[in-house]
């Protein structure tokens, strides 16, 4: 008999006409990790879900990589049977005493059957009573029925051409799958926010390459480690991407020769949006990802987000903007970034900051020293580009762009 | 390429690397082994061991080790549990050891031992480790005026000296009955690294325990086999650094000044210079003021000219630099410290090179202090 994984599909309802499309995406995403860690395997929609089937042992490592899948509501391991009662009434009774002997202080149970098939000779509650009935002649006096709140709760899901028994299950990312939504350049950076604001556009089924801004020489090359560190963390639930490392410093520099004191960090902000319109153009992405979140920082006031908007010709997505730091900090800690976000590292912000930094910039200066130094700044970018350090963030193959 | 950290670690030496590599081929018969191949070499690295004393002007048993941390190590594991006294401006080969329990040497603003105001400590102690040459901040200790003081209060004591940084930058001029220990590294002389030493008064051998045990080599303190070639490019390393005379100290004198004054053309009087009176003649240690130093030695680095912006042993450390803590600079001041330090001296066009770099340098960078 094959080891089994369900894999129930989030979200899919709502897109009726892509369906098809989106399925087929995911499957693509199952399979690639299925590849890395098994010979032989089938990979099958049945009623609404992806039934993976393979003779060869399902490691812990394969179930993790395929939970992190986006678009995944629910993972199952499950054992499959014929639709033959005895022979699924033989299978339930092995289920459950595998998990009795997994886990001894189980005193309750409960079968619970679902019909696909409405050509099954018996109806669902009844099923569930004779399963029922051949645990307790075997197991009787050690575990009782129970309907409500039951220690262990033991699925069948009857179908057109097999039945599934399966008393586990694990919550997937859910959301929707990787590159159905298109595509997006992330700005990456040492601190919480942005690998989850990442995360959250992934969910909502984003491939993101990612760029980071590296003040080399005013920071060490450890800072870039990090960020690696990061940024595999991140893509590990889009499997894989491309870091994209933008000599900053240099653009640190011209900036802070041409503008006041006060202005340095603002502009810097405007200098990166202006670079990821230029990276995006390579990289073919149509939208530019940040971990601003309203008010968090001076800088990430309302009158400031609309100037980077005006120096943007892509859009600029904002998901954390009505996040608190405390929801930031605890997605971080389910995501597994957050251990490596608080890592300490030298911060060119602190270096940098002006000792009387702006909160509401003077729209007339503001205009007057963005267009003065403007074509100056692309041509400056556009020289950099090519000298961008280029990391790839998965230890698989990747597919680039579209 | 303009390298100026030769206080952390010092290229090969040209003869030093001739000698190294011909040993490779020539010498890989274990030194310990009692056929002629063997025999031929353990004679050879006894006479090096003898040669180094002469070099050195000292007397003793030369032990060959791993490094000068391994010495320093060995010495300071004959001494737990009893009174050991040094001080925290030296280098943490002498102190991780030991570092809770240590009584700290007093120090002037320079880093050189207060000796009356550690007169009590001296004569308390049964272990007391000096560091001759300072390898951050380049100062020189009185060293014999200081063993001697330490030899008339308390007769008793083993006095342990740290030489690692002073062969090529200050004359190696210590009185034979001033030690009874010392330590010297291969790869700050010129060496490859993987090799030390450990001078040790014979009078002493039969007493110490060693690191690690074995084969019993190296008078039973250090077994290991002996790697012939790194003892033949140190002995030669040693050789060249100890011949050195006081015209080549003279003139490195020279070469520093010169580079002293570029860096005070360049920086004005942001740049403090608080180790110039008794400084060594190839280390220069110097502050500038509000500037993050590692961010002056990247913006160096970029130019491809390297120096140390704390000691590289520390430069890991982000937190804090102990031995200037312990000269009382705070955590911002010990952030803005610099270390240049060099080999030999310094050629007319090394100099402009240095000049022209450290002013484009600090044009990048003079807008952060401001
Ligand atoms: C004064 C001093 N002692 C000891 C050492 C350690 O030498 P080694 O690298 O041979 O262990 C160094 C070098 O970092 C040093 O400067």
């Amino acid at each position: 008999m094959s080891n089994v994984i369900l894999i129930n599909v989030d979200e899919l309802w709502l897109k009726g006409r892509n369906r098809a499309h989106y399925v087929k995406l995911l499957k693509k995403y199952i399979r690639r990790s299925c590849k890395l860690h098994l010979e032989n395997f089938s990979l099958k929609n049945e009623n609404q879900r992806v039934v993976l089937r393979t003779k060869e042992s399902i490691s812990d490592d394969l179930f993790s990589a395929i939970t992190k899948i986006s678009g995944i509501y629910s993972i199952q391991k499950a054992r499959e049977s014929s639709l033959d009662m005895e022979e699924i009434k033989k299978v339930c009774l092995e289920e459950f005493e595998y998990c009795l002997e997994k886990k001894p202080s189980i005193k309750t149970f409960k079968i619970d059957t679902k019909r696909v098939n409405k050509t099954f000779p018996k109806g669902s509650m009844e099923f569930s009573k004779d399963v029922g009935a051949v645990i307790l002649i075997k197991h009787g006096e050690k575990v009782s029925a129970k309907m409500k709140g039951p220690d262990l709760l033991i699925q069948v899901k009857i179908n057109q051409l097999s039945a599934f028994i399966t008393s586990h299950k694990v919550l997937g990312v859910g959301g929707l799958p990787v590159a159905s939504s298109g595509f997006g350049l992330t700005m990456l950076s040492g601190g919480f926010d942005s690998p989850v604001a990442s995360y959250k556009m992934i969910t909502r089924g984003m491939h993101q390459t990612f760029a980071f801004f590296h003040a080399y020489p005013f920071v060490g090359n450890e800072v870039k480690d990090k960020i690696l560190a990061l940024g595999k963390q991140i893509a590990s639930y889009q499997q894989g991407g491309l870091l994209i490392v933008f000599p900053f410093g240099e653009v640190q520099k011209f900036i802070a020769k041409n503008c006041r004191e006060e202005y340095r960090t603002i502009l810097f902000r405007w200098a990166m949006i202006k670079c990821c319109n230029h990276i995006a153009k390579e990289v073919n992405t149509s939208a530019i990802v940040t971990g601003d979140s309203l008010g968090q920082v001076s800088s990430q006031t309302l009158e400031n987000m609309r100037l980077m908007d005006e120096a943007s010709d892509q859009i600029i997505l904002r998901p954390l903007i009505g996040s608190s730091k405390r929801e930031i900090i605890n997605l971080s800690e389910k995501i597994g970034t957050h251990d490596i976000s608080i890592i300490p590292h030298d911060d060119a912000c602190a270096l940098f900051a002006p000792k009387n930094p702006i909160i509401r910039p003077n729209l007339g200066y503001w205009y007057e020293i963005t267009q003065k130094i403007s074509s100056e700044l692309d041509e400056l970018i556009v020289k950099l580009l090519p000298t961008c350090e280029r990391l790839s963030l998965s230890s698989i193959r990747q597919e680039q762009g579209q | 390429m303009l390298y100026l950290d030769y206080a952390a670690t010092a290229p090969l030496l040209p003869s030093v690397k001739d000698i190294y590599i011909r040993s490779l081929d020539e010498d890989f018969a274990n030194p310990h082994a009692s056929h002629s191949l063997g025999r031929r070499l353990s004679t050879e690295v006894d006479l090096i061991r003898k040669e180094i004393l002469q070099d050195l002007k000292l007397s003793g048993q030369v032990i060959f080790t791993g490094s000068a941390t391994e010495s320093n190590n060995l010495v300071l594991s004959q001494f737990a549990q009893k009174k050991v006294v040094t001080s925290l401006v030296y280098h943490p080969s002498l102190l991780n050891r030991v570092r809770d329990e240590i009584s700290k040497l007093s120090v002037n603003d320079i880093g050189q031992i207060d000796i009356e105001k550690s007169e009590e400590l001296i004569c308390q102690a049964e272990l007391i480790s000096l560091q001759w040459v300072n390898n951050q901040f380049g100062t020189i200790e009185n060293i014999n005026e200081v063993c001697e003081f330490i030899r008339s209060k308390n007769s008793e004591c083993w006095i342990h000296i740290d030489a690692v940084q002073v062969l090529g930058k200050t004359p190696f001029n210590l009185k034979d009955d001033n030690f009874d220990s010392l330590s010297l590294s291969g790869h700050k002389i010129g060496a490859p690294k993987g090799i030390g030493c450990l001078i040790l008064k014979e009078k002493h051998l039969e007493k110490m325990n060693p690191l690690f045990y074995g084969g019993n080599q190296e008078f039973g303190l250090r077994s290991s086999t002996l790697s012939t070639p790194l003892v033949k490019a140190f002995g030669q390393a040693l050789k060249l650094s100890a011949s050195l005379t006081e015209e080549y100290f003279q003139s490195a004198r020279e070469n520093r000044q010169k580079i002293i004054q570029i860096l005070k053309n360049v920086f004005k009087e942001k740049a403090g210079f608080p180790f110039e009176e008794r400084s060594c003649s190839n280390i220069v240690g110097f502050f500038i003021k509000g500037l993050s130093s590692d961010v002056f030695m990247r913006c160096m680095e970029e130019r491809n000219v390297y120096l140390s912006s704390s000691s590289a042993c520390s430069s890991k450390n982000k937190k804090e630099n102990l031995a200037l803590k312990e000269l009382g600079y705070d955590l911002k001041m010990q952030k803005s410290f610099i270390r240049l330090s060099f080999g030999q001296n310094l050629a007319e066009e090394e100099l402009e090179l240095l000049e022209e770099s450290l002013e484009k340098a600090w044009e990048d960078i003079e807008f952060l202090i401001s």
